[in-house]
């Protein structure tokens, strides 16, 4: 399959995972290919979207959306990337593309090591994005693929391959319906179903149940010699100090009280998480950096952004490069379904994923109270 | 004609600059108030990468477009919406620039701005 596919312009070789590079490659038009041991594969995209998946190792094939969620499911592997421009895209569609009529296929009919037979599926051009199209009469093929109904396909040395969540294999492939295409036609890969997340049960000191039902008693006051007290007598009388009102603020403007005794950062970073979450409208709050979410509460798994989310922070940094800007605040991703906010916490980053409807600056009052923001605000770094 | 649209926005309290630009980083048509010269170019670049990587965000988050790209910096603000395909209109504003106001305008304008280009 391969060598029938236009050489292009080779751009490099990387080693990444398939959604890493995926999520990179917005704009890319052109051939992902992939060699591991005797298994080699591929996969076309234009601007950034797979519209064709293959992968072969010996005689076992996987194509369409069983090669993509193989590839996906892959952690790192070694790439090179090739471009192409339009007429090399065109050929390597019509490569992948039948014959008019499409139910009398010259391509290659694939013998399995099973004995069975199995038709090479094709894309066409006016496809919608991500449709992988099985030509008539695949379904009658791939019944044929395997002579035990169960069995799982094997290397060439007898070897199970890897079955990754999602991969269907002994499945023939469907015309994808447009409920089951990801929102720019990208095949979604499918992942295991995880539990919600449920706090911790927390449990307080455990009293015998005497001390808890003895009423307490009032004791008459004895002073340091054991010799009984008036009532009030012995009690400490404090100077009364001039103290301002209560809904002044006890610190001078722009400045934020210290830190209490033995409240870190990862506490601090609870507390703060705990008072966005409860705000009407947010869903999910995170703190991530280098790459990795550090702590997550919350309905949304906002975790597994944290690597474009770091993109994106670096092409607003790259803003600073450019014009006089300051140091950044805040940036706000504003979509149809609600916000993604990202600021700067301490070393880290906070993300808030919110609905539509969040009252934005309730959020903003509580991220100008964070002391490193402050204090970002007064130094201007 | 796009100028004049531009102009409409240019005049709102706060706002500096606004300029339409391409997703290859091309500006298309600006007007503003700051002297940037070659850096122009750098920043419609930029801006252009920056609204590449939050698209990507949004279809992570389930979302064909995005709505906008706000970001706030100490001394400026940049707010970046998608007008159609591969085109973006950029403001770059003061920090105390009418971020709703800006919003209004661009809804009101929205429809002409897209017939423009």
């Amino acid at each position: 399959m391969m060598e029938l596919l236009p050489e292009g312009s080779p751009i490099g070789r990387l080693q990444a995972s398939f959604q890493w590079v995926l999520a990179h490659t917005s704009r890319f038009r052109g051939l992902m290919t992939v060699t591991m041991g005797e298994g080699e594969g591929f996969i076309l995209i234009d601007r950034g979207k797979p519209i064709g998946c293959f992968f072969q190792r010996g005689e076992n094939i996987l194509r369409g959306k069983a090669a993509y969620t193989y590839f996906m499911g892959l952690p790192l592997v070694d790439l090179s990337l090739r471009r192409y421009n339009a007429e090399e895209l065109g050929i390597a569609i019509r490569v992948l593309k039948p014959p008019e009529g499409g139910a009398t296929l010259p391509a290659r009919e694939v013998v399995v090591e099973s004995g069975g037979k199995e038709v090479v599926p094709v894309v066409l051009p006016d496809a919608p994005r991500g449709s992988v199209i099985v030509p008539e009469g695949a379904e009658y093929h791939k019944e044929e693929r395997r002579e035990t109904p169960g069995e799982e396909p094997k290397g060439p040395a007898g070897q199970e391959l890897p079955v990754y969540p999602g991969m269907e294999t002994e499945k023939p492939l469907e015309r994808q319906e447009e409920g089951s295409k990801g929102p720019s036609g990208i095949i979604e890969p499918v992942y295991p179903e995880e539990e919600p997340w449920k706090p911790p049960e927390q449990k307080g000191p455990e009293y015998p149940d005497e001390e808890i039902q003895r009423p307490l008693e009032e004791e008459e006051p004895v002073s340091h010699d054991g010799e009984k007290m008036a009532p009030g007598e012995g009690e400490p009388v404090y100077p009364v100090l001039d103290m301002p009102a209560p809904e002044e603020s006890a610190y001078p403007e722009g400045e934020l009280p210290g830190y209490p005794d033995g409240l870190d950062n990862e506490t601090l970073g609870h507390l703060l998480m705990g008072r966005i979450l409860r705000l009407p409208g947010v869903q999910a709050v995170s703190i991530f950096g280098r790459g990795r979410s550090l702590l997550s509460v919350g309905n949304a798994d906002i975790g597994s952004l944290v690597l474009i989310a770091e993109d994106i922070l670096e092409a607003a940094k790259g803003i600073s490069t450019v014009i006089n800007t300051g140091p950044l605040l805040h940036l706000t991703l504003q979509i149809p379904t609600g916000n993604l906010i990202i600021t700067p916490y301490f070393n880290e980053y906070l993300c808030i994923f919110t609905g539509p409807k969040v009252n934005l600056g309730q959020v903003r009052k509580i991220l100008k109270e964070i002391p490193a923001r402050s204090e970002t605000r007064r130094n201007g770094t | 004609m796009l100028k004049k649209v531009l102009q409409r926005f240019f005049s709102l309290v706060g706002v500096t600059t606004v300029m339409v630009i391409d997703s290859e980083g091309r500006v298309i048509e600006e007007v503003g108030s700051d002297a940037m010269g070659s850096g122009k170019g750098q920043l419609a670049a930029v801006v252009s990468f920056l609204m590449a990587e939050s698209g990507v965000m949004a279809i992570h988050l389930g979302q064909k477009s995005l709505s906008m790209v706000f970001v706030e910096f100490y001394d400026r603000c940049i707010i970046s919406v998608p007008l159609k395909e591969d085109y973006f209109l950029v403001f770059l504003t003061r920090p105390d620039a009418n971020v709703g106001k800006i919003q209004y305008e661009l809804k009101k304008n929205q429809a002409q701005l897209l017939s423009l280009l």
